[in-house]
């Protein structure tokens, strides 16, 4: 029997692929965003918030991510954006590989921004790179404040948390400032938003966060 | 779900291996797991059984290395076992309270042992 180094990483092929699209993106000036999280946390309606905040401002794509249906997809259209649904079929993440399908007759060069929704799912996604700039998980207020330290690789590996659903806040036991250091403690350098999808509340900042995003010449 | 990926992903990188390197089945995998890599060492050799059938590495052993997660204090610098309950909250030995998780979050085959 031999033995072989190999030292190599079993996510290798994705990362050639997500750096491939990354180039792409990066040549057609595009900025793109990669959103994480439980299911039912909210990602489709701060997907629909940011369509009515940012029409006009910024032309925006939206890839969703389900295991099945074209339902969220249909959501995103019609609140005026174009759309294009990525069905796993049972796969738990998105990889760069799908990404590249889906946008393969799409003209980058029309949008500022591609939003990703992800499959809802904390654990999966986290070790697949889409070729995004920025990595955002979503949690909320009707979920346990312990969230961070329950899934530390989903904050870990994001760059910005939005808290949502913070208009329940009076009816339910989600303690902000514990959640808020868990997710610190799990990822010190994570920005913070806090957002209701009911009331609008913090969606101004959402998205002029958004709005400046720039994707650095390639 | 996700095991199964990895475990598909593992047997696609061994099939690589053996036809640059001409070998005839492989006997060992072993791999090392960050601490923040998510992977599920049950879940990850039941998946690698089943993605492994009828390719060069069926019945191999998988030897899975996979530091436990720890807190590393920002103001002393120590480090501290972190507990399924999120704890401790304040760093044992100088009593900081600005505790961060310390871990890795990759998968990677170190070496394999074939015939």
């Amino acid at each position: 029997m031999t033995e072989i180094p190999l030292q190599k990483s079993v996510f290798q092929r994705n990362q050639a692929q997500a750096d491939r699209i990354r180039r792409r993106f990066a040549q057609a000036g595009l900025a793109v965003v990669n959103l994480l999280s439980s299911p039912g946390a909210g990602k489709t309606s701060l997907l629909e918030q940011t369509a009515a905040r940012l029409a006009g401002r910024r032309r925006i794509f939206v890839v969703e991510g389900d295991l099945e249906t074209e339902r969220d997809a249909d959501r995103i259209r019609a609140a005026g954006l174009p759309a294009r649904q990525i069905q796993t079929h049972g796969a738990c993440h998105l990889d760069a590989e799908s990404i590249e399908q889906a946008l393969t007759d799409v003209d980058l060069n029309a949008y500022d921004l591609l939003l990703i929704e992800n499959i809802g799912n904390l654990i999966c996604p986290t070790g697949f790179d889409l070729g995004e700039d920025v990595r955002v998980v979503v949690a909320s207020t009707t979920e346990g404040d312990d969230k961070p330290h329950k899934y530390p690789e989903a904050y870990h590996a994001s760059d910005v948390c939005v808290l949502n659903k913070i208009d329940l806040l009076p009816y339910v036991p989600f303690r902000v400032e514990a959640f808020l250091a868990a997710a610190r403690r799990a990822n010190p350098g994570l920005v913070f938003f806090q957002t209701s999808c009911t009331t609008g509340e913090g969606i101004d900042a959402w998205c002029e966060y958004l709005c400046a995003l720039h994707r650095s010449p390639a | 779900m996700h095991e199964l990926g990895l475990a598909t992903e593992i047997i696609r990188l061994l099939e690589d291996q053996k036809r640059q390197r001409g070998f005839l089945r492989v006997n060992i995998v072993r791999l090392r797991a960050g601490a923040l890599s998510g992977v599920d060492r049950h879940a990850l050799e039941l998946a690698f059984t089943i993605a492994g059938e009828g390719s060069c590495a069926a019945g191999a052993r998988l030897e899975l290395d996979q530091p436990a997660l720890t807190l590393l204090c920002r103001q002393c610098r120590g480090e501290t076992p972190a507990t399924q309950a999120g704890g401790p909250q304040t760093c044992p030995a100088c009593g900081s309270s600005e505790l961060v998780l310390r871990g890795e979050d990759g998968l990677d085959v170190v070496s394999i042992e074939v015939d």
